[in-house]
């Protein structure tokens, strides 16, 4: 469910292109400062678009400074100056990575098992830093595990928990007013439900041939059915379902005071969120 | 509280009367009109009063709605004349989705036995109200398979799709083929040269 939210990089003009770099730069330095270089290869689009999203409402702007990368050694470039928010995203983007590998582990993957070892001490320090988060994360994917175990055939309850966890996590930040809270809640809800969604149409084809389980293979296909009959109707009742989703996100979105990146964020939730959609609505097309 | 007072009706007034001032209440003060606005608490207490209001009044007037058949003919005339009995029960439901009771609406919706075009309809706006799309689009759809007349539902959905289509606002460029420029035209010009050479004719012969 991660890698989705991602700006839409033909449509960037080179400014912003440089400014999503900063945040996700100095997300990355932020996440090796407080966890360790280990952690650093967790780093995420998602995680990046939550610490844009947030710096936005803030009150005061947090500059950009010069760094070193480790991937371009003779450069100096610009990031983003650590904040608390910062601080709140690269917390969630290792509970995020740390819990999604648990879930993996237990699939018998065996990438998670040679990560989660690294990880484990980041882990260990973002669980003491945001005790509150980790329990609630902890929580919504036992539930989603709970369903999956159920084979749960309905999309909408399937996609509940994740919804809830994205929004606690976007509005969990301290310092939020109420208003703000509940908008933030409906985007990150709405995000959630899309992110779900568009995951287990992604991998519809490949569940089905592994026999893994897909909330949209036991809706649609139970009993083994055939795909290409029942394509029709997925893509028509999902895509319904992706594109109000992601009409709510917007609404919360322009509902929200956003003090500045505006032309960043509009690119990646008009644009890349929008071009994701398409991309994988009509994937699938020719079979 | 006088409850034709409170919905702006003369007293006796018939059922139609009542009906089409309630309905006009409720859209005037309906939260969504309210939202951000310092007056909202204020509307949504006046929406409580027409809400008693209207329920007292068709209590009342309950007893002789058993037997009529044509009560709310704009909603119900494709339904059998025993579904007069529900029409107050889904009015019920109504009044509590107005007034954001979702959980409540849920309720009372859940106790009605008969599952009629309006009852799928009503569970598809709880469903939207709940963050289930999937089944809410598939429950309002059903209602307007089931009264293909009834342009409540008929509007509900056209809206609803017309909300999953006006993204496409934000700038994008076309990134049309440019294949029609002259850069194309003269590599073309060459290559059709190079071609002609090859078999040892010339089309343009300075090169």
């Amino acid at each position: 469910m991660f890698g989705y939210i991602k700006p839409d990089k033909p449509e960037m003009k080179i400014g912003e292109f440089e400014l999503f770099r900063a945040y996700y730069c100095g997300l990355c330095k932020c996440i090796s400062a407080r966890y360790g270089q280990a952690a650093r290869f967790i780093l995420s689009y998602d995680c990046t678009f939550l610490c844009l999203l947030l710096s936005s409402l803030g009150e005061d702007d947090t500059g950009l400074q010069p760094g070193y990368c480790i991937t371009r050694p003779f450069r100096r470039i610009p990031v983003i100056a650590r904040s608390s928010i910062m601080e709140y995203a690269a917390g969630v983007n290792v509970l995020l990575a740390y819990h999604n590998l648990i879930d993996d582990l237990r699939d018998k993957s065996p990438r998670a098992l040679t990560a989660l070892p690294a990880l484990y001490p980041a882990y260990r320090k973002a669980k003491r830093r945001f005790p509150q988060l980790d329990k609630c994360i902890k929580s919504s994917l036992e539930e989603l595990r709970k369903l999956e175990k159920n084979h749960c055939d309905s999309i909408d309850m399937a996609s509940r928990p994740f919804s809830e966890l994205l929004a606690a996590v976007i509005a969990g930040l301290d310092g939020l007013d109420g208003q703000d809270r509940q908008r933030l809640e409906q985007l990150g809800y709405n995000t959630g439900k899309w992110l779900y969604t568009i995951d287990a149409l992604d991998d519809l084809e490949q569940d089905m041939k592994r026999g893994c389980y897909n909330p949209l293979v036991q809706q649609y296909l139970a009993g083994n059915k055939a795909l290409d009959p029942a394509l029709e109707v997925i893509r028509d009742q999902i895509g319904f379902v992706l594109r109000y989703s992601l009409k709510q996100v917007c609404e919360a979105y322009e509902s929200l005071d956003i003090k500045r990146n505006r032309p960043l964020l509009d690119n990646i939730i008009y644009g890349g969120m929008y071009k994701k959609t398409d991309q994988v609505l009509s994937k699938g097309a020719g079979i | 509280m006088n409850p034709y007072k409170v919905l702006g009706v003369r007293e006796g007034a018939s059922e139609e009367e009542i009906k089409r001032a309630y309905k006009e209440l409720v859209k005037k003060y309906h939260p969504d009109q309210y939202r951000d606005n310092p007056l909202s608490d204020l509307a949504e207490e006046k929406l409580k009063e027409i809400n008693e209001a209207y329920e007292m009044l068709m209590k009342n007037t309950g007893s002789y709605r058993a037997g009529y058949s044509g009560y709310d003919s704009s909603r119900s005339n494709s339904y059998s004349g025993s579904d007069g009995s529900h029409a107050y029960t889904f009015q019920q439901v109504r009044n509590q989705i107005n007034l954001g009771n979702i959980a409540e609406a849920e309720r009372i919706l859940n106790n009605i036995g008969m599952r009629n075009a309006e009852w799928f309809f009503l569970r598809g706006i709880i469903d939207l109200r709940r963050g289930n799309y999937n089944q809410a689009y598939n429950n309002i759809t059903t209602a307007v398979n089931m009264d293909p007349g009834n342009m409540e539902y008929r509007n509900t959905l056209s809206s609803l799709f017309a909300r999953t289509q006006g993204y496409r606002t934000y700038r994008t460029t076309d990134h049309q083929d440019t294949t029609s420029d002259i850069c194309n035209f003269c590599a073309t010009l060459y290559l059709c040269d190079c071609c002609c050479e090859c078999m040892g004719g010339d089309l343009i012969s300075c090169c």
